[in-house]
């Protein structure tokens, strides 16, 4: 028996029953992520991508299979339980940020600490992401760059276990979404945190630690970098 | 609660300040319906026991044929049960006012009416001033639309109406007084004139001329303090005549004991008269008799002396006298003696009468006797009937409108469940904000639903009832009672509501929660199997077909409140219709004659020059002679008052009198052996043409009848017997009322002919259809009160629901509207895009409206009505345009506000992907 990962997918299989025909957006898919490391998903659209992230994230639950984080099966998570898991160990950044409309850029960051046990200072984290000025101001008063950046720094401030991040730069320019990508990674490195970021842009696979690669809804390859790339030298 | 989720539910109420408006409003309009209808009835009741409580109105009121004695009187304050008794006399009679007569119920109060302590029936005065000697009165006038006597008219006993225990030249009322045993419009029947009662004059006892007092009225110990309509003071009244019943017995006996006594006293006295005069005559006639002896032996003894001149004179002068004499004595004795057989002739008269004395009951009658406690306590009681129906209607579209401005709401805020769902804030934190917000504006709502509802639907519909009533201001009390129930029926409802939505949308999973819910499905309809119509229908016309159809709960509500919202509308006008028809057809159509006359006594046997002359003459174009007395009906278990009326010639009778019936608008036959009633008697007695039914007059004579038709009639009940039919009943009748059409009906000719005919010494009466239609009409404008709040509450129900829905439609379809501005459809073309189904809904629903509307106003007027008066039945097409009209502008000023809405939709927003 081997050791088991920090994150580990055991056959897992997420099937839509829609009316007609059944979507098996995820197929028997199993993999395995070390503790602290940098993960990136690629694949083209419909692989399958956000459906494993909901499944990791714990907003959805798998048809088949079985995931573990940190040797605890999650799948197996009773609904309640299901909660508490996305309250405590989660952090989930959307590709349209899902911000609050009606809260400021520190309240939103407010909401989510609130109800965690040991989270971190919202505004600190506001500084780290470097929207401190902007602490007041509401969703509809920040560009698409700040939205995302108070996103993220609402699911750091939560103290999760790991980040997860979906097309975190999907709606955003070049040089923003480096900056992004760049905050991800150091928060990465210095929190010793998980992040697993999903993508349809290759490119961005130089500077992760692990690839996984999905297509129909299966895994077509994994990889692993020795010498991941700093993100200022990728370019696309 | 944590800091920031409190913060986030406080804003999105600001952020969505009309939706939760929506909701209050529809609970406050429910609930302030529903609270203000049920506590009507006890408010106007409670009202009524208020006033009769401070007027020291009597519990009980005892009336004997032979009187009550002080001791009486006294008997009855020492009784347990009695708070206090005060003697009062009271006689029913006609008297004569100048110009005509009334029927009048006459109090009289020793020391003259005032409104002392120990009062029991005080007044209140509102005109005038009290009265200062014994030959001054107040008066009151309970039906000042059909009687009303002017300040110092000098009222006389009417000469052929004479009582014997009144006695008084003349009374002259100087004040008008209000009484709580008087508060009805309903007259009280009487024996008296023409059998209602329609003047109540409070004077002093003095015009009373007996002995002792004609009754008391009675006070009971605890009544006061109990509702008088409740059952604990029924039966506390009901032992108390138990009581006095009892004590009824004794004094009884000690009255007729006393009566006999007095009147054999009488006879006693009268005999030892009779003696000591008879001893008297006998001295006197004894003094004469000697007197002539002695004469005699005077003459004899001169006749035996010689005879001479002055002798010879002597004696004839002693002659004469003697003759003289002797005449006398026998004139005398003769006297005596017929004087002495008259007298004993009384003497047996009398003990013969005094057996016929018989002994007299107390009639001991409590306050449910009279017609105006009576009417007013039934007619409380329907209001209640009303009271259950509307508010279930409003109760059933507060639910409504709170599940769809809920549902609308959680939808809405799908994506900001899904963000919260995957911070990891559990379903009950979530749900706990939506079920907040609809708990805050239900309870806001019902709170201030609860307060107005109390306060001014008792009072609008109290007011309302005044026409019927006179009363005091209506009390509206503020019963706990109602908020406790009532408020936590509408929270539950609403929240219920709230969490019927909520639930859908939790149990969702997070992830399917982003994104926006598919769009409902779009279907094939059936209107394009007829493949005629849907050919040739415009592109625009078509989707609008189908989007109908494809939100069918939306369609449902939308049409569910513009029918009730019509329905409202249809039933207020429908009243006014209803009431309005009462004068209009009565007056304007069934009663051909414009002036009715009472006579005091028949008028064919009877010479009247003036009544012919005026008949006769120019100003009188036809005239009708007839019978008119109160009457009651009976038929089974139930019993009405009504007036029968039987003409002389059944020809003249239908020139002056419209007969026809309602239902089948045809005429009705009318001949000599023709029995009619009015349809809403009939209606009460159950009794169809053929059916039979007893008739019993103000005498107590009784006869059966057979119902030959039905006509139609609005103002109280009417009973037309055919002359025939009459004298088998009831034998020979005696024609004391003249129905004419008058030519000329202006007011000047009014004034002219009045006087003409109250000249005439058999007129006691003389009436025009005018005025009576025109002070009826004056007091039913309270109507317009009802009428009034019905209006407003369709218009609040029409504009809640409409602009709650428009908004769920126009919000729902964002991006529908966003893409057909981005296509290049103008503003106009979009917005018609929306209207074009709210129309064909709204049109739906009004013609749905119309109908729910005439059965609700059926209900309401047969709910409504009063006694054996029937409210017109029908709606005229002008209350069904007008309730139309207003449905529509109604829904036309949510359009117009909704427009604004419509133009700011920004195409490029509305097309972007979620959030």
């Amino acid at each position: 028996m081997w050791s088991m990962k920090y994150i580990e997918f055991e056959n897992v299989s997420k099937i839509f029953k829609t009316g007609g025909a059944d979507v098996a957006a995820v197929n028997g898919v199993s993999f395995g992520i070390e503790k602290g490391e940098f993960c990136v998903v690629v694949g083209p659209s419909g692989a399958g991508k956000t459906t494993l992230l909901n499944l990791l994230g714990g907003m959805d639950t798998v048809t088949d299979g079985k995931i573990y984080l940190d040797g605890e099966a999650i799948s197996e998570y009773s609904p309640k339980r299901l909660t508490d898991y996305r309250r405590y160990d989660v952090g989930f950044v959307f590709q349209f940020y899902n911000l609050v409309q009606n809260l400021t850029a520190l309240e939103n960051v407010e909401l989510a600490a609130e109800i965690c046990k040991t989270p971190l200072e919202p505004s600190e984290v506001l500084k780290q992401v470097g929207l401190y000025e902007r602490k007041n101001n509401f969703p509809a008063q920040l560009s698409g760059g700040e939205q995302q950046r108070v996103s993220i720094a609402r699911a750091l401030a939560k103290n999760p276990k790991l980040l997860l991040c979906d097309e975190p730069t999907g709606a955003l320019d070049y040089n923003t979404g480096k900056t992004i990508l760049k905050l991800l990674h150091d928060t990465c490195r210095s929190t010793g945190k998980n992040v697993i970021i999903i993508t349809h842009n290759s490119a961005l696979t130089a500077m992760a630690d692990r690839v996984i690669r999905l297509k129909n809804g299966t895994v077509s390859e994994m990889t692993l970098n020795d010498n991941p790339a700093p993100i200022e030298e990728i370019e696309w | 609660m944590k800091k920031t989720y409190i913060k986030l539910m406080a804003r999105g109420i600001r952020k969505s300040i009309t939706r939760f408006l929506s909701i209050f409003a529809i609970v406050a309009l429910g609930v302030g319906f529903l609270a203000g209808l049920l506590a009507t009835t006890p408010d106007m009741r409670m009202t009524a026991d208020k006033y009769f409580d401070d007027s020291n109105m009597a519990d009980i009121e005892i009336k004997s044929a032979l009187g009550l004695t002080d001791e009486d009187i006294d008997a009855l304050k020492n009784q347990d049960c009695v708070e206090n008794a005060v003697g009062m006399f009271v006689c029913d009679t006609v008297l004569d006012t100048g110009t005509g007569s009334m029927t009048a119920r006459i109090y009289g109060f020793d020391g003259g009416p005032t409104n002392n302590i120990d009062m029991i029936n005080r007044f209140e005065l509102i005109e005038g001033r009290l009265p200062e000697s014994g030959s001054e009165c107040l008066i009151a006038c309970p039906n000042s639309y059909r009687n009303s006597l002017e300040l110092e008219t000098t009222l006389t006993l009417s000469g052929d109406q004479s009582t014997d225990i009144l006695s008084f030249d003349s009374l002259t009322p100087v004040g008008i007084i209000t009484l709580p045993t008087y508060m009805s419009v309903e007259s009280e029947p009487t024996n008296a004139g023409g059998g209602t009662v329609e003047l109540i004059i409070y004077a002093d006892s003095g015009i009373f001329d007996i002995e002792g007092y004609v009754g008391a009225f009675v006070t009971i110990k605890g009544a006061r303090e109990l509702d008088t309509f409740e059952s604990d003071y029924k039966s506390l009244i009901s032992d108390a005549k138990d009581e006095l019943g009892e004590l009824a017995k004794d004094r009884e006996t000690a009255r007729y004991n006393g009566i006999v006594n007095d009147a054999l006293e009488q006879i006693e006295k009268s005999r030892q008269e009779l003696n000591e005069k008879k001893q008297q005559a006998n001295d006197s006639l004894s003094e004469l008799s000697s007197g002539i002896d002695s004469l005699n032996n005077s003459l004899n003894s001169l006749k035996s002396a010689p005879e001479t001149a002055q002798t010879k004179a002597a004696a004839e002068e002693m002659t004469a006298k003697l003759g003289q004499l002797t005449k006398q004595y026998e004139q005398a004795k003769k006297k005596l003696d017929e004087e002495v057989v008259a007298a004993e002739e009384q003497i047996a008269q009398a003990k013969l009468d005094i057996q016929e004395i018989s002994k007299a009951e107390w009639y001991i009658t409590d306050r449910s006797s009279t017609v105006s406690f009576s009417s007013f306590e039934s007619n409380s009681e329907k209001i209640n009937a009303i009271a259950k129906v509307f508010p279930v209607f409003f109760f059933f579209v507060a639910a409504l409108v709170a599940l769809t401005t809920m549902t609308r709401m959680v939808e809405e805020e799908r994506s900001q469940i899904g963000t919260l769902k995957s911070l990891g804030y559990s379903n009950g934190a979530i749900s706990l904000y939506y079920i907040g917000y609809s708990v805050l504006a239900s309870l806001t709502g019902s709170a201030v639903g609860i307060v107005l509802g109390l306060k001014t639907l008792p009072t609008v519909i109290g007011n309302a009832y005044t026409m019927l009533y006179r009363l005091p201001k209506i009390i509206t009390r503020f019963d706990l009672k109602y908020a406790l129930i009532i408020i936590p029926i509408a929270i539950g409802t609403t929240t219920l509501a709230t969490l019927f939505s909520c639930i859908n949308e939790l149990r969702e999973k997070p992830c399917t929660l982003y994104g926006e819910r598919a769009p409902k499905v779009g279907k094939r309809i059936f209107l394009e199997r007829i493949s005629f119509i849907w050919k040739h229908m415009k592109f625009s016309h078509k989707v609008t077909a189908r989007n109908i159809f494809r939100y069918k709960k939306r369609l449902f509500m939308t049409v569910f409140g513009i029918t009730g919202c019509t329905a409202l509308l249809l039933t207020g006008f429908g009243l006014n219709d209803s009431i309005n028809d009462i004068c209009d057809k009565q007056f304007g159509e069934l009663y051909k004659y414009n002036l009715s006359i009472n006579l005091k006594n028949d008028f064919h046997s009877t010479a009247d020059e003036v009544t012919d002359g005026f008949l006769k003459s120019d100003d009188t174009d036809s005239y009708a002679v007839c019978l008119r007395r109160s009457v009651t009906a009976e038929s089974g278990d139930e019993q009405e008052k009504a007036t029968l009326i039987s003409p002389d010639s059944a020809e003249d009778f239908r020139r002056e009198v419209v007969l026809r019936n309602r239902k089948s608008g045809k005429e009705v036959g009318f001949d000599g052996g023709t029995v009619l009633m009015s349809e809403k008697l009939a209606g009460i007695l159950s009794l169809e043409p053929g059916d039979s039914f007893t008739l019993t007059d103000g005498d107590g004579k009784s006869a059966e009848l057979t119902l030959s038709d039905i006509f139609e009639g609005y103002i109280s009940g009417y009973i037309y017997i055919g002359s025939d039919a009459y004298r088998q009943a009831f034998g020979a009748p005696e024609y004391n009322h003249l129905l004419v059409t008058v030519r000329d009906d202006s007011e000047e000719t009014r004034a002219r002919i009045s006087k003409t005919v109250l000249e005439s010494d058999n007129v006691a009466l003389a009436q025009f259809s005018a005025t009576i239609r025109e002070s009826f009409e004056n007091t039913v404008k309270s109507i317009n009160y009802i009428v009034a709040v019905l209006i407003a509450a369709a218009g609040a129900l029409a504009v809640i629901v409409l602009y709650n829905l428009t908004n769920i439609n126009i919000c729902e379809r964002k991006k529908e509207l966003g893409t057909l501005k981005v296509l290049g459809f103008h503003g106009s073309e979009v917005a018609g895009y929306i209207y074009r189904e709210t129309t064909i809904l709204c049109i739906i629903g009004i013609l749905a409206g119309f109908i729910f509307g005439k059965w609700l106003h059926s209900f309401v007027i047969h709910t409504a009505e009063v006694g054996a008066v029937m409210f017109g039945r029908s709606i005229y097409p002008l209350s069904y345009i007008l309730a139309a009209f207003v449905t529509a502008f109604f829904a036309g000023l949510v359009d117009l506000i909704m427009l604004r809405k419509l133009k700011n939709i920004d195409m490029v927003e509305a097309t972007k992907a979620n959030d």
